[in-house]
């Protein structure tokens, strides 16, 4: 179909008919556009309603989301698309994809996403729908069946899929578009399946996620023909031995790692030291207690370590690394010796040490000034002087022991502060303190601030105080 | 130090305001006029397409904003536009609809796109929630439909409002 023929029953305006109407009060489509771009799809077809003019310039819109939330809704909009107003819609979201005729009524559709919320894996894609549409870019699909895959096979602009629950394998096979990006989630494909699939988009693939998948070693070999892939995302991935991390040394180019909650130990992570070109590296929730393997990785500049088996050695190991700008080592095995190495990595702007053995931040404070986030919550300080940090925008010392803080209004740039369950006996402001940014406040107690203080002029931007009031002596704490 | 070079916008009513030339360069339009070269102590760039009252306020959001860069407001707007922006933001929309349009026009023109955003989100605002009816008594904008064509638009949006 052409671009100028619309369907018989369209009513478009044609340009002239309303060029001489008074659209607005002001001049016509470039601020009108502006306007409808900040309309959902339900507002805006409402819109049609106003007058020829606005009718005209609500299907000239482009970019359009519509979503149908119902499959009842499914008919109903299959009988109005063949009017012909959504050529110009680029986003579908349906929960159920029998849709017939899209290519010929949607032909600018970029991108479909075939989601149930409330039964997330009870859904179809028909992929005879898919016919006809050049411009589809992403196909988003949570369900379990598909029906006529090789029809796939047409979709040649395909740059991203991402794919939840399915278990029918010859899907796989007729993805032949050049993905850049690929997630699969809670998936069954078998062997062969994937080797045909890495095959075909092993050249463009640079963004790859795989979560709750089994893999075997034999399918994670294959991955090391992705030469091309800058961002691996690996999630609560079962039965992940030693040997099935051989692959990493043939991923030249990747920038991002990320390896969560796979059971990970440092024996498999041995396999990673080929990665120097890493910029970002988050390995949280595994078991790792050895971090020798990130000795080259020069280039990391973001590290996430939480919830793992780190001791203060972790620490030396990580000081090394000298682009290093964010750091989380949250819930680890770390206590003041460990701070001896973090305090020398001073390009640090977000460091977060909550959930360790820590009973003195001494070295952080007066070492790490360019500091903008500092997390040292669920540890046993008792005081501390933070006067150095002036460019801190967050920090969070919940969970502790302090009796003492110093030196908070020398934080000018402050945002959010947070300090629940201490044992502070001062007031935490005296009338010099000014806090031109903080807008989020917890404290322990109400007591730990003298109300006369805290006016608009000293606090301007402050929206919320929160006052502690649940028992702190559970979990946690216990353990400190 | 240096101090700070000014620039002399002049109205389409003829009024003239001197801004810091850092602030007025968050125009779009006088950032490629000024670097189009002269050398001038104070530049004089007339922009006769903008009344002063308007002119004022764009003013005003550039020696707010050049400071404090505006956050992104989302699309489609999910609540009403005073949700989603700072209250200094919320202060300057406290202004009648006509120069709230002059200044969607104001914005265009100087190309400000942070401001252009933020007064056509106001609008969108303003649309959400009301019926096609009251839409055209807010902006004084005629029906002009044949009562045929009026009921097969409201046929064709049905399935939408069922959502």
């Amino acid at each position: 179909m052409g671009n100028t023929n619309h369907p018989a029953n369209c009513h478009v305006l044609h340009e002239q008919e309303f060029l001489s109407n008074q659209c607005l009060h002001f001049d016509r489509d470039l601020y009108i556009h502006q306007i409808f771009v900040h309309l959902s799809f339900q507002e805006l077809f409402k819109c049609r309603q106003v007058s020829r003019c606005w009718n005209y310039m609500v299907l000239q819109v482009r970019n359009v989301h519509v979503i149908i939330s119902d499959t009842k809704q499914i008919d109903s909009f299959e009988k109005v698309m063949k009017k012909g107003i959504f050529h110009n819609v680029a986003h579908l979201s349906t929960p159920k994809l029998c849709i017939k005729y899209l290519g010929k009524y949607m032909r600018n559709l970029e991108s479909i996403h075939v989601v149930k919320r409330l039964e997330p894996n009870a859904t179809i894609l028909q992929c005879q729908c898919l016919e006809g549409l050049d411009n589809l870019k992403e196909i988003v699909f949570k369900g379990s069946q598909v029906v006529n895959a090789k029809l796939m096979r047409n979709c040649k602009s395909l740059k991203r899929i991402e794919i939840r629950y399915l278990k029918n394998n010859e899907f796989w096979e007729n993805i032949v578009s050049p993905l850049e990006e690929f997630v699969i989630f809670n998936v069954k494909m078998g062997f062969n399946s994937w080797k045909v699939l890495v095959c075909n988009i092993k050249k463009s693939l640079k963004v790859l996620k795989i979560g709750k998948c089994t893999f075997t070693k034999l399918e994670y070999d294959e991955m090391s023909e992705f030469q091309n892939l800058e961002s691996l995302t690996l999630t609560q991935m079962s039965e992940v031995t030693d040997e099935c991390f051989k692959f990493f040394s043939n991923l030249k180019y990747l920038k991002s790692l990320k390896i969560q909650s796979c059971n990970l130990s440092s024996e498999a992570c041995y396999h990673l030291n080929s990665l120097k070109k890493l910029t970002k590296l988050d390995m949280s929730d595994n078991i790792i207690d050895q971090l020798s393997f990130i000795n080259g990785m020069k280039e990391i500049r973001s590290l996430k370590l939480m919830d793992n088996r780190l001791g203060n050695e972790g620490c030396l190991f990580v000081s090394a690394l000298p682009s290093i700008t964010k750091l989380f080592l949250t819930g680890n095995e770390i206590s003041n010796e460990g701070l001896l190495h973090i305090s020398q990595m001073t390009n640090l702007t977000d460091l977060d040490l909550g959930n360790n053995k820590i009973t003195s931040i001494e070295l952080i404070t007066e070492n790490l000034t360019k500091l903008q986030k500092l997390g040292i919550y669920v540890n046993r300080i008792s005081s501390a002087d933070v006067s150095k940090l002036v460019d801190l925008r967050e920090l969070n010392f919940s969970h502790n022991k302090l009796t003492s803080l110093k030196g908070l209004n020398n934080l000018k740039h402050l945002q959010n502060l947070f300090l629940y369950g201490n044992k502070l006996a001062t007031k935490l402001f005296t009338s010099e303190s000014h806090f031109p940014k903080l807008e989020y406040l917890e404290v322990q107690s109400m007591d730990n601030i003298n109300l006369k203080i805290l006016t608009k002029e000293r606090f301007p931007k402050l929206i919320r105080i929160t006052e502690d009031k649940y028992d702190l002596r559970n979990e946690q704490l216990d353990q400190n | 130090m240096s101090e700070t070079k000014q620039v002399e916008l002049t109205s389409k009513d003829k009024v003239s305001f001197k801004v810091d030339r850092d602030v007025i360069l968050m125009s779009g339009l006088v950032k490629d006029m000024l670097e189009e070269g002269d050398e001038d102590e104070t530049p004089i760039i007339p922009i006769p397409n903008v009344d002063s009252k308007p002119l004022q306020k764009v003013i005003e959001y550039c020696q707010y904003h050049h400071k404090e860069p505006a956050q992104e407001i989302e699309k489609p707007l999910k609540g009403k536009i005073e949700d989603v922006i700072c209250d200094w933001d919320k202060k300057f929309l406290e202004i009648d609809q006509s120069l709230l349009i002059e200044l969607i026009m104001a914005a265009n023109y100087l190309n400000i796109k942070d401001l252009l955003d933020l007064t056509c989100a106001k609008v969108a605002s303003m649309i959400k929630g009301k019926s096609p009816e009251q839409i055209r008594e807010m902006f004084g904008i005629e029906n002009d439909f044949t009562p045929e064509e009026e009921a097969k638009i409201r046929e064709e949006n049905k399935w939408c409002e069922e959502a």
